[in-house]
């Protein structure tokens, strides 16, 4: 195998599509020859590392344009916004906990054959029938309340209903003004969780959260792309003392994990549903749920614009070990 | 139930996992590819972990058994996902070579070799990288072709970790 063949299996490797053949082709080479493992392992290091980079979203090669942590903390907190593609960021500021009310059912499911409890319980409105209008602008002040960038809660729009007769409508993204070179290209929107009282039920480390989110794009015709992306995060301790950690990186939160979904809109309109799931370690103490409209090719420096992306039903489930024998009830 | 002792050690366990996810993670998507997928797979391997917490001595190596333990799950995810893989002894040797000790890959200097890139190709991976687009779906972004995304991408993989070098030796040299 030839240095340029070598390479057209490393691309297809990592970033296309492999047929069985050109696998095998790659494997044997793997297996015989070392120059071509240290190869493999310059690729995978840098592949690797890019993808964390990733996960650490937008917002950290930004944070380098913030002249302090406490000069970016204070401006995030007079001008109440809050920076798209930043949740850990957002996460950090002014969370203040109250308890939420659950409805609570027991489930079964079986991965890997193993019995599991499922414990269900309702974000609060989580299908956004208890509420109409303006949502509240910024990071949450409390528990079980959705706030964020400019987005309202609004009669869904005439496709099959998810869940009710309201949904939630991302309207605009909103600007760090503390990144002035930065535009604001996502509309995000979160609730935070307590999970401490959750914690009796758990056996440490052998629990999952899993979020179910509901997206529609119901622009009549196709235009520009939009990602929606349903996000949760993780954390231990006291939120009061996040803001002093900042900048916050995706280490801080204990797990985080996201789903997503894309769409540049036109018949037929349909609901794309949206799972991610994380797993519970025991300092796990509250958690965030992030909701994302997205617009991959806004323009750098301008602020997207939605009003036609809505999302629905949205479901929050524990899944632990069980500890009784499983049963079915509610409350 | 377990003992105190084993709540101990199960949490000593759960902890060394949180501490080295990153280069788990690494090491799962050099298997799996595919984002999700590999997210999946790292999740399925803190199952697995925990289960078998009892079994793992903390005077060993932590990630050597964590590996052996993901390369499993991955493995049986792409089998789930009926996706073509490289063959068990093969990631095995892989797996023993040197070269598979990650580099140290800080984030700031790559932060710093990113923002050397030219402004479309900054775009691209971040496309690739942040949004978890495939070449294909990037392709259709920028006007391209898949296969210009992957020869691109693949290039700029080699100018950041040569980038990334010079402050490694620039850092052994001070």
């Amino acid at each position: 195998m030839n240095t340029e063949r070598l390479d057209h299996l490393l691309r297809q490797y990592f970033d296309g599509e492999m047929t069985g053949d050109e696998i095998a082709e790659l494997d044997a080479a793997l297996h015989t020859r070392p120059e071509v493992r240290e190869r493999f392992w310059k690729e995978a290091h840098v592949h690797g590392a890019l993808r964390e980079w990733g996960l650490e979203s937008l917002g950290k090669m930004e944070l380098r344009a913030l002249p302090s942590p406490a000069q970016a903390i204070r401006g995030h907190r007079e001008r109440s916004r809050w920076l798209s593609w930043r949740p850990l960021a957002a996460a950090a500021a002014g969370v203040v906990f109250g308890l939420f009310c659950a409805s609570v059912a027991w489930a079964v499911a079986s991965p890997r054959a193993m019995a599991t409890a499922s414990r269900l319980f309702a974000l609060v409105d989580g299908s956004f029938e208890k509420q109409s209008g303006r949502l509240p602008s910024g990071f949450p002040a409390q528990f079980g309340v959705w706030s964020g960038d400019e987005s309202d809660v609004v009669e869904k729009p005439s496709v099959e209903a998810m869940d009710g007769k309201r949904a939630l409508r991302f309207v605009r993204a909103e600007r760090e003004p503390a990144l002035p070179n930065y535009g604001a290209a996502s509309c995000d929107v979160y609730q935070c969780v307590d999970l401490r009282s959750l914690k009796a039920d758990m056996t440490p480390g052998e629990a999952t959260l899993e979020l179910s989110v509901q997206f529609l794009d119901a622009r009549d015709v196709k235009d520009e792309p939009v990602k929606f992306i349903g996000r949760l995060y993780v954390f231990s301790g006291s939120p009061e003392s996040l803001p002093a950690e900042w900048p916050l990186t995706q280490k801080e939160a204990l797990a985080s994990g996201s789903g997503a979904c894309d769409s540049t809109g036109g018949a037929p309109r349909s609901w794309c549903n949206v799972t991610t799931k994380v797993l519970l370690p025991p300092q796990a103490d509250f958690a965030v749920v992030h909701l994302v409209a997205h617009k991959p090719k806004n323009a750098a420096n301008t602020t997207a614009t939605f009003g036609e992306q809505f999302a629905d039903d949205v479901r929050l489930t524990l899944k632990t070990q069980p500890k009784l024998p499983v049963r079915s009830t509610s409350r | 139930m377990r003992s105190p002792d084993e709540q101990h050690h199960l949490a000593q366990v759960q902890r060394l996992f949180l501490d080295h996810q990153s280069a788990l993670r690494a090491y799962v998507l050099s298997i799996v590819r595919d984002f999700a997928l590999a997210q999946d797979v790292v999740q399925e391997t803190f199952l697995t972990v925990t289960r078998k917490a009892g079994e793992f001595d903390l005077a060993t190596n932590f990630l050597a058994w964590a590996c052996a333990i993901a390369r499993f799950e991955a493995l049986s995810a792409l089998r789930r996902a009926n996706r073509p893989a490289l063959r068990e002894e093969t990631l095995e040797l892989l797996s023993a070579s040197e070269a598979a000790v990650a580099p140290d890959y800080r984030a700031d200097w790559l932060s710093r070799c990113l923002a050397r890139l030219t402004p479309t190709i900054q775009r691209m991976m971040r496309l690739r990288y942040e949004d978890a687009l495939k070449p294909g779906e990037i392709a259709k972004l920028l006007g391209w072709t898949p296969n210009a995304v992957c020869v691109a991408t693949s290039r700029a993989r080699t100018e950041l970790r040569r980038c990334i070098e010079t402050f490694q030796q620039h850092e052994a040299q001070s």
